[in-house]
């Protein structure tokens, strides 16, 4: 049976780290006074002006950067809840799965989690993290219309070094 | 021969430190009679409105702290047309690319008045690029540049870059789009 969805080879971890810091090295190059543009884009800028505009672009850019591995994570989870759902798996996790998808035409990430935080041995305070860092996602997809209160500080890194560990220690069907 | 070295750069280093300060002053000076210019150049323009009574003006003296320059006193103008109140508020000197910057701030946004190589039109004339052959970068032509005369400029389109001259009709047009007229 032909799987229905496949993971973007350019939303891996380690193309979506390197994909980061070229982003990061070409801003640092673009604000800085051997760029041949400097004098043209930072025209009439008191030099702490152009520092604090690198440091609002390289937030920016960080937390996007952010948000493309989470949402990478979570096709990583939704594809292999296809694989395991469709390929009648007889593991408590794939039974479980099978069950969510009669009840629900769409299931919601946050129930693939629980499932994965009851059948499996995944280590529940990496399912914690997941959780949080997945509300960290929710705000920046949904415009941050609103003011958030995370309990831990998101950003790239972590974020990245975050899904490496679910990526090897979650053991993903397909 | 190392203590001798290190004596040396010390005293280098020395003048390089004065160097520095008297070209800092210097760039602080024509800042601040730049200032004035403008200031006087703009008076004219409302000549004819402060003659009938329609707009006055007065200065406040600001205190600047810009790196290298230090500290230092520039005049702020405050521009009164009816209820309106338009300020020239100076920026400063050490600025990417320009020997100033006034920002005129109204009630409804700001606008900046820049002091820019006069052959500058925008900011695209600002480019520059240093073309590297087998390494090494090609020595400059032999001909001088000539020196550089600063004049003042609005800069009229914030995405582009555009430098327009500052004369009466565009000063008039700056007023009119940050008072909301």
């Amino acid at each position: 049976m032909p799987s229905r969805f496949i993971l973007d080879p350019a939303l891996q971890l380690d193309e979506l780290a390197s994909y980061h810091q070229d982003i990061m090295a070409a801003l640092h190059i673009y604000f800085s006074p051997s760029a041949p543009t400097f004098a043209a884009r930072f025209a009439g800028k008191r030099l702490a002006e152009v520092d604090h505009e690198l440091e609002l672009r390289a937030a920016e850019s960080d937390a996007r950067s952010a948000l493309v591995v989470l949402t990478s994570l979570e096709a990583t989870f939704q594809v292999d809840f296809d694989f395991r759902r469709r390929k009648m798996l007889t593991d408590p996790l794939s039974v479980y799965f099978r069950e969510l998808g009669k009840k629900r035409n769409r299931v919601r990430l946050e129930d693939i989690l629980e499932g994965w935080k009851i059948y499996t041995s995944a280590p529940p305070k990496l399912i914690s993290d997941l959780r949080g860092a997945f509300k960290f996602r929710h705000w920046l997809a949904h415009g941050r219309y609103w003011t958030p209160n995370f309990g831990a500080k998101y950003d790239f890194v972590n974020v990245h070094l975050m899904a490496r560990g679910v990526v090897s220690r979650f053991l993903f069907a397909g | 021969m190392e203590t001798e070295d290190f004596a040396m750069f010390v005293a280098s280093q020395q003048q390089t430190d004065v160097d520095t300060r008297i070209f800092w002053e210097e760039q602080r000076d024509e800042w601040l009679s730049a200032l004035d210019s403008l200031y006087e150049k703009i008076a004219g323009f409302l000549r004819e409105y402060i003659e009938a009574g329609s707009i006055s003006y007065d200065f406040t003296e600001i205190e600047m702290n810009e790196p290298e320059v230090g500290k230092y006193l520039a005049k702020r103008m405050d521009i009164k047309i009816g209820r309106q109140h338009v300020s020239l508020v100076p920026i400063g000197t050490v600025l990417v690319a320009l020997k100033g910057r006034v920002d005129a701030v109204g009630s409804a946004g700001r606008g900046q008045i820049l002091l820019v190589d006069e052959r500058v039109k925008s900011a695209a004339d600002l480019i520059k690029v240093t073309v590297n052959i087998k390494g090494s970068i090609p020595s400059s032509p032999p001909a001088q540049k000539p020196p550089i005369s600063w004049v003042w400029k609005i800069l009229t389109n914030a995405l582009q870059k555009s430098f327009e001259d500052l004369d009466k009709e565009s000063f008039f047009e700056l007023v009119m789009e940050i008072a909301n007229a």
